[in-house]
């Protein structure tokens, strides 16, 4: 038999006998009674009796048990009976600890739960890919305006951009955020956002069509037919996933458009884009000097090995060239160019890194708080450590057996967190805003899961170890000695009350930031909107260009829905206008430069700006405006034949009429629109101030005033949205704004209806999930810190019974006692909050863009956030101080 | 574990024992015994708690194999047989154990 052959037989053997251990002991009990039986009928020849024969034979043989353990350790079972062992007697340990147990677990749970809850959102949001082929590679590009800022981009200056610059291999416009309604025979028309796409926009992003072709070169060619790719989601909610969509020719606003094909269901870009249709110049659009007609921006792939700074540079110097030639419209408009990544999640990552380094955080106190109480563990048991010790047992068997227990506690408490975690995610998604990007996207996925299993694997070896190794070298005769009061180790101690510190000050910091949230949102919740929220209800439609074309039609469907809600029960007031407040979709946004009848002209780009927002007269009342002064529109100037009137708000007046009264004064906008079929039916925005309103925040809490001009709804018909103020139940008064507008129109739909107050509430939701995600942390930050230091207090107070007690019964009062236990406690707390204060001041300039109306140093916070750290410390503290304060010391002694 | 450990010579002896013993003919373990006792003329008495220690090892190492078989007497006994590698083994062995008790021999000589 070969070396091979025979360590083959050898192991086989080995392995046999541990993977059936019952089928070796029952070979060993009949061997072994065979033998007996030989052995007795031997003695019976030799002349016993069968009886005597027998016992004689076993005693020859000698203690059955003793052999079957002496093969037992022969076959190598011992280690998984050690295993088993080890497994059965560290469970009876956890058990025996209740408290401890669970404390370890749900800090566990917590820590690794909320740390692998917050990656996936972080994962989802930040991390996962782009739909695109070689995404590092894409840009976004946009104008600069006068302060560097960037602004959409105008049709000439894109064609200079894509024309002139030598660093991209393909540069696609990208005009986004249109709403259209789709109308299907038979069915209530749906509206859906369409994006404008140069031909080259999917090739450039290297994106693949589900079905059908995406779009060619000749495709936004002029006169190119009317064509257009339907996201997955609309292919599958609006025409039932029909496999014959391609061909089809669909209806867009009463247009006929051609379905050439499907996207993948990743690809929503450029916004929850729904519809792609090429973008075909319009005329106006690049009129040579309409180079200040900004309304897109563009998309490109850098050329393969060109850094950003070198395509950024490359556009700058062809916008500096632009300037120089078209003085009056580009001469601050520059070049921007940004990773096409960090223009999507660029405005939600401050808010993601700092819940990342929140987690990081309680991470760290997580570990700590466990390392403590391991250490405590480790301490409160060298004397059975060394009862085991000087009765035999190894160094590494002591080791195993510790090491044994906490990967059990580990293992558990990573189980319980990918629980919590995969319940926190669902929780996450569901109540957390629809406006962070991608974050439907966001599932527990297989790294995720990973993440959570090596912070698992790590802090059980780390938890397990470190104790482990310092409880396998004690010094057994001198803790015999002290039986199980051994005094406290200088560097355990310090080690501990290190952890402690650190434990605070990431709790302080933590609390810092929650308490700036928090402050941060009831500023918002506090913030007045400049109108009136309660019983308001708004919604908003869109009327199909083919029937609405001329301001006429539209003025008279505006009519008939005001004559129609007015009638409703519970109606006090109602009133139309081109938007409404706090609508979370609204896309309308006119805004103009205007002149001052009387002051000298100035050129373009210094001209003072406004938006503007048409209105019938009854809106101020209706939403609630406060009118500062003079007087709002009469329902004689609702229309296009009376002399022109307008209303500013507060903020224009301060801006732009400093020093005078704005009232009785002339302005006149930079636009002008059609108002019917001949060419001479046009009207220029313009009329005298007569009123002087309120600033309202018109689309979220967090605006800052800026300048608005009202011009009455019958002299600008733009766009369309109504508001009603009703005394009735909003359910019963939106079904009944539903039947009337579906009898007023069938084919125009009605769109985000519901109560002002919902939507309110909706623009806020972003800054709640922050604070409340930010809150949770910091108050499980506090918690785990607060059991921590009790821990070790308890611990500490518990090693210097004996000595408290001999005070005691040499008088020292109680307050005494509790005092020095306080003493200790409060120091370590203290020590943590300056660490920690240090910490926050650093570190909350980084959330300064979350917060709303609060400074990052708000002496407030601070303060209270110190308060009440000190107070959980207090608590903390006083329970072990009663403790040693109340300890019988006759108890006390007769327990050494 | 409470039972005393084997000392070495004692194990080595009894493997070379065991060899040689199934070396003539395969036997179960009474027999093993039996046959040290009787060819040692019972000069050799073979601990039966190390006996059977000793044949799990051998057959862990791959030196010998074992299997069921019927007794003289008819009933189930587990037969132990040499392996080639056991045949080898045992001439090592026994080469090492003449050189171990002619060098024991010498120095017990000398003075």
């Amino acid at each position: 038999m070969s070396t091979v052959s025979r360590w083959l037989t050898s192991i086989t053997a080995r392995v046999r006998s541990v993977l059936h251990p019952d089928a070796a002991e029952s070979r060993m009990d009949e061997e072994f009674r065979f033998h007996v039986e030989m052995e007795t009928a031997q003695r019976m020849r030799e002349g016993l009796a069968a009886e005597d024969a027998r016992r004689a034979a076993l005693i020859a043989f000698g203690g059955l048990e003793r052999y079957k353990e002496a093969m037992r350790d022969e076959r190598g079972r011992r280690w998984a009976d050690d295993l088993w062992m080890d497994l059965r007697f560290g469970i009876r340990q956890l058990r025996r600890t209740p408290g401890f147990t669970i404390i370890i677990l749900t800090t566990l749970a917590l820590g690794i739960g909320a740390t692998t809850a917050i990656f996936s959102v972080a994962n989802g949001v930040v991390f996962e890919p782009l739909p695109f082929g070689h995404p590092a590679e894409l840009v976004h590009i946009e104008q600069t305006d006068r302060d560097g800022q960037p602004s959409a981009i105008s049709a000439p200056n894109f064609i200079d951009f894509r024309d002139q610059s030598h660093s991209f291999d393909a540069m696609a416009a990208v005009d986004a955020g249109h709403n259209t309604s789709l109308t299907r025979p038979g069915l209530p028309a749906v509206r859906l956002s369409l994006a404008r796409v140069g031909a080259s926009f999917f090739s450039l992003l290297e994106v693949r069509p589900e079905r059908g072709r995406f779009f060619t070169t000749s495709d936004d060619a002029q006169g190119a037919p009317d064509i257009v790719v339907l996201s997955d989601a609309t292919w599958r909610n609006f025409f039932g996933a029909d496999p014959h969509i391609v061909g089809r020719v669909i209806s867009l606003d009463g247009k006929s458009y051609t379905v050439v094909g499907i996207a993948a269901p990743a690809l929503r870009y450029p916004e929850k884009t729904d519809l792609w249709v090429p973008a075909i110049w319009r005329a106006y659009e690049i009129e040579p000097d309409n180079r200040g007609y900004q309304f897109m921006h563009a998309i490109a792939r850098v050329k393969r090995g060109v850094p950003i700074q070198t395509a950024r540079r490359d556009l700058q110097a062809v916008a500096a060239r632009l300037a120089w030639q078209y003085p009056r419209s580009n001469t601050h408009a520059g070049a921007f160019v940004q990773p096409l990544r960090e223009h999507l999640v660029g405005n939600v990552r401050p808010a993601l890194l700092a819940m990342l380094g929140a987690v990081g955080f309680v991470l760290v106190i997580v570990c700590a708080n466990v390392a403590n109480l391991l250490l405590l563990r480790a301490a409160a048991r060298e004397a059975e450590l060394a009862v085991r010790t000087a009765l035999g047992a190894g160094r590494w068997r002591i080791v195993r057996q510790l090491v044994t227990e906490n990967v059990l506690l580990a293992v558990a408490g990573a189980g319980l967190g990918v629980l919590a975690a995969w319940w926190a995610v669902r929780a996450m998604v569901a109540f957390g805003p629809q406006a962070l990007p991608r974050i439907h996207d966001i599932a527990m996925d297989g790294r995720v899961l990973a993440f959570a299993a090596t912070l698992t694997v790590a802090s059980g070896l780390l938890f397990g170890l470190v104790p482990a190794l310092h409880a396998a070298r004690p010094d057994i005769s001198r803790m015999l000695r002290q039986s199980a009061r051994g005094s406290s180790r200088g560097g355990a101690t310090a080690t501990r009350a290190t952890l402690v510190i650190t434990e605070m000050a990431l709790a302080l910091v933590l609390l810092v930031g929650a308490g700036l949230l928090v402050r941060s949102f009831a500023q918002l919740m506090r913030v007045d909107p400049g109108f009136r929220t309660e019983h308001l209800i708004g919604f908003d439609a869109s009327l199909p260009d083919t029937r609405y074309k001329y301001d006429g039609d539209t003025r008279a469907f505006a009519e008939r829905v005001l004559e129609r809600l007015r009638h409703l029960p519970g109606t006090e007031r109602v009133a139309v206008g081109s938007t409404r407040p706090l609508d979370p979709e609204n896309n309308f946004g006119l805004s103009t430069s205007f002149t001052i009848r009387g002051r000298p002209s100035v050129r373009e780009d210094q001209k003072p700006t406004t938006s503007i927002y048409p209105v019938s007269p009854d809106y101020f009342r209706t939403l609630g405006i406060r009118l500062v002064r003079g007087r709002t529109f009469t329902e004689a100037e609702d229309r296009p034949e009376a002399p022109p009137v307008v209303v500013v708000n507060q903020a224009l007046a301060q801006r732009y009429f400093p020093n005078e009264d704005p009232i009785g004064k002339y302005i006149t906008m930079g636009i002008s629109h059609s108002t019917g079929p001949a060419p001479g039916d046009t009207l220029r925005s313009q009329g005298e101030i007569v009123g002087i309103v309120g600033d309202v925040k018109w689309n979220s809490l967090a605006d800052t005033a800026a300048p608005a001009t009202y011009v009455p709804y019958g002299t600008l018909p733009f766009a369309f949205a109504a508001v009603m103020r009703t005394t009735a139940n909003p359910e019963t008064v939106e079904a009944a704004i539903r039947t009337q507008m579906r009898q007023l129109d069938p084919d125009v739909p009605v769109f985000g209806l519901g109560t002002v107050a919902s939507a309110r509430s909706a623009s806020a939701a972003q800054p709640r999930f922050y604070m409340l995600l930010l809150g949770a942390f910091a108050l499980l930050a506090l918690v785990l810190a607060t059991v921590g230091i009790y821990g070790v207090l308890s611990y500490a107070v518990s090693l210097r019974a004996r000595e408290l007690g001999i005070r005691i019964a040499l008088g020292a009062s109680a307050a005494q006692v509790i005092r020095q236990v306080l003493r200790q406690g409060l120091g370590m707390t203290i020590a943590g909050m300056v660490v920690g204060l240090i910490g926050a001041m650093l570190l909350t300039r980084l959330i300064t863009s979350l917060l709303f109306g609060v400074r990052p140093l708000d002496p407030l916070t601070f303060v209270a956030v110190c308060l009440t750290l000190f107070a959980a410390a207090i608590a903390a503290c006083w329970l072990p101080a009663r403790r040693a304060a109340h300890a019988d010391p006759l108890e006390v002694m007769r327990a050494e | 574990m409470p039972h005393a450990p084997q000392s070495d010579v004692l194990r080595g002896t009894i493997e070379l024992l065991v060899l040689k013993t199934l070396a003539l003919t395969p036997m179960h373990g009474w027999g093993i015994g039996q046959r040290i006792q009787q060819i040692s003329k019972g000069a050799l008495e073979v601990n039966q708690g190390s006996l059977y220690p000793a044949l799990q090892r051998l057959e862990h190492q791959g030196l010998i194999t074992s299997a069921w078989g019927p007794s003289e007497s008819n009933r189930r006994a587990r037969y132990y047989r040499l392996t080639a590698a056991g045949r080898r083994a045992l001439g090592e062995a026994t080469a090492s154990w003449r050189r171990f008790a002619a060098a024991i021999e010498v120095v017990l000589r000398t003075t």
